[in-house]
């Protein structure tokens, strides 16, 4: 039922792209046969493609006219430049001089140009509503982004994430609160830069590291220089930073009795932190944290549940494995999250794997026979 | 009696197609009340469309479904006329004429309705994505003119009209 109404809403897309493509005169011309192929490919592709052919025309009819043309554009503008930049913004009675520099860079603008002053301004306003509790940054199924923060660290956020931010004058405070996020720190030894998640708390100078949360806990991957990584709610209020960097030089944590608290990582080191604490050498591969930015996924000797599990994160229908002999299967590659068909075509090469696309959309593995 | 029974489908269809344009589809979902209406439709012009041997012979395919669906339109209304007229035979001269103007005035109620649903959902896209709708379908914009306007490329212009249609279609769902 669930994979039937997803599939519904991934042909009433396909549907809305056919439908501009027919109205794009600028653009590549409809290729009649591929889009008939399209068409009968059941009958709710049919339904879809005239659904939105009424909703154009109800649109013009009845679509809305109580709006101001100006405000509308601004209002998009607005959201674009808040897409790309999340402004400095100074966390409840911090730091005068960052609200000064700020203002200071108005006045300048206001001296160029009004219009452009009244964006910067609009940007602005816009942070500092969505700041007093940091700004969230969201990607839906298949989103990736990246983000400049106003200290020069970026952001990548990978496929259906959610990541709050908070900016002060001594701290640089991030929350995971849900998927995937690499982290380029901008060296600041003044504002520690500190990831939170569910079960970890992730502390950084200068350096790339990837944090992802799974089901067993989080994943941490560091990609260049050196994190520390902490359980989440093992109290060390005062953890002396001088101290990441000098203790065990490799970084791999010596596995005792005791139940281990904090690890430092350095850079091609991971660890994860999960119910049964801090786990040195767990979770995905180094190469593999790498390539998501790059729009790759590595496998290297995993499952084919594991793979079709990691498919599923990017896209909106779904493979499905419905032989339970194919879920072990074990696979290597590299692939493009965004074309299954890749991934597809490299299964049945190697193996007899039977592949069907029925009308809820979603693609559907079987044993083949050969 | 309405000129749609006197004429054989086809011209009738013919017609609607070259004098009204858009208006066709406006046509086709005043009369498609119901999603199960909807369905059947669908369902019927999909059977036709898979009898059609050579489907790459179709130019112009859009406007080919388009009188297909108008079509099957035209016969459902036709065959439910039949079921009334049967029904209310003792008085069919009034009952027939009442029926018909029945739905024109149901019509206006659910397309009040319609259009505030309409608005409604138009406020739930993101400020982007009603911008560009909005500027495409109501201003009249071309895509590269919305770019310049919005700061942002021509194929993501097209890519948000894409969302904003889906979103409106997702959402406009429920209610039909």
């Amino acid at each position: 039922m669930e994979h039937r109404r997803l599939g519904d809403e991934h042909i009433a897309a396909e549907a809305a792209e056919w439908f501009l493509q027919f109205r794009d005169k600028q653009g590549k011309a409809v290729d009649p046969a591929a889009f008939a192929e399209w068409l009968t490919r059941s009958p709710a592709h049919v339904q879809e493609f005239l659904e939105v052919s009424t909703l154009w025309s109800t649109l013009g009819v009845r679509g809305s006219r109580g709006y101001d043309l100006e405000d509308l554009i601004a209002a998009a503008r607005a959201e674009q430049a808040q897409r790309r930049v999340v402004p400095l913004v100074p966390a409840r009675a911090d730091t005068p001089l960052d609200t000064r520099r700020v203002s200071r860079r108005a006045t300048r603008r206001f001296a160029v140009g009004i219009a452009a002053s009244l964006l910067v301004g609009l940007a602005v306003w816009a942070g500092i509503a969505l700041s007093r509790r940091g700004s969230e940054l969201t990607t839906a199924v298949g989103e990736q982004r990246s983000i400049t923060l106003s200290d020069g660290s970026v952001l990548f956020l990978n496929t259906n994430s959610q990541v709050r931010v908070r900016l002060g004058r001594q701290h640089r405070d991030i929350d995971l609160i849900r998927g995937e996020a690499r982290f380029q720190v901008a060296r600041n030894p003044h504002r520690p830069f500190v990831v939170v998640t569910a079960d970890a708390t992730i502390r950084a100078l200068g350096t790339v590291f990837n944090v992802a949360m799974a089901k067993e806990g989080t994943q941490v991957a560091v990609i260049e220089g050196r994190v520390e990584l902490r359980e989440r709610g093992t109290s060390d209020p005062q953890p002396p930073l001088s101290a990441v960097g000098t203790a065990s030089s490799t970084g791999s944590a010596e596995i005792g009795s005791r139940r281990q608290a904090r690890l430092e990582l350095a850079a091609g080191q991971r660890a994860a932190v999960t119910s049964k604490g801090i786990e040195p050498d767990v979770g995905p591969s180094i190469e593999s944290v790498k390539a998501w930015t790059e729009h790759r996924l590595v496998f290297r000797d995993k499952t084919l549940a594991e793979v079709v599990g990691e498919f599923n994160r990017y896209r909106p229908q779904r493979l499905v494995i419905d032989d339970p002999g194919l879920a072990g299967l074990r696979i290597s590659g590299t692939f493009d999250p965004s074309d299954p068909d890749s991934l597809v075509a490299y299964l049945g090469a190697v193996e007899a794997v039977q592949v069907s696309t029925p009308t809820d959309g979603n693609v559907h593995l079987s044993r083949g026979h050969k | 009696m309405s000129r749609r029974n006197q004429s054989p489908p086809d011209p009738l269809v013919e017609r609607l197609a070259e004098d009204h344009g858009d208006d066709l589809l406006r046509y086709i979902s005043r009369r498609v009340r119901t999603s199960a209406d909807a369905r059947d439709i669908a369902q019927e012009a999909y059977v036709r469309l898979l009898r059609i041997e050579r489907k790459d012979l179709i130019r112009d395919p859009m406007p080919y479904l388009y009188r297909i669906a108008a079509n099957v339109l035209y016969e459902f209304e036709l065959k439910r006329r039949e079921d009334l007229s049967g029904m209310l035979r003792w008085s069919s001269e009034y009952r027939v004429q009442h029926a018909e103007a029945a739905p024109q005035i149901g019509g206006d109620a659910e397309s009040l309705a319609l259009q505030d649903r309409l608005e409604s959902v138009l406020r739930q896209l993101s400020p982007t994505c009603r911008a560009v709708l909005l500027l495409h379908r109501n201003e009249g914009m071309t895509y590269d003119e919305i770019a310049e306007q919005i700061g942002i490329s021509s194929s993501m212009v097209k890519k948000y009209l894409s969302q904003a249609l889906q979103h409106c279609r997702t959402h406009l769902k429920a209610f039909r």
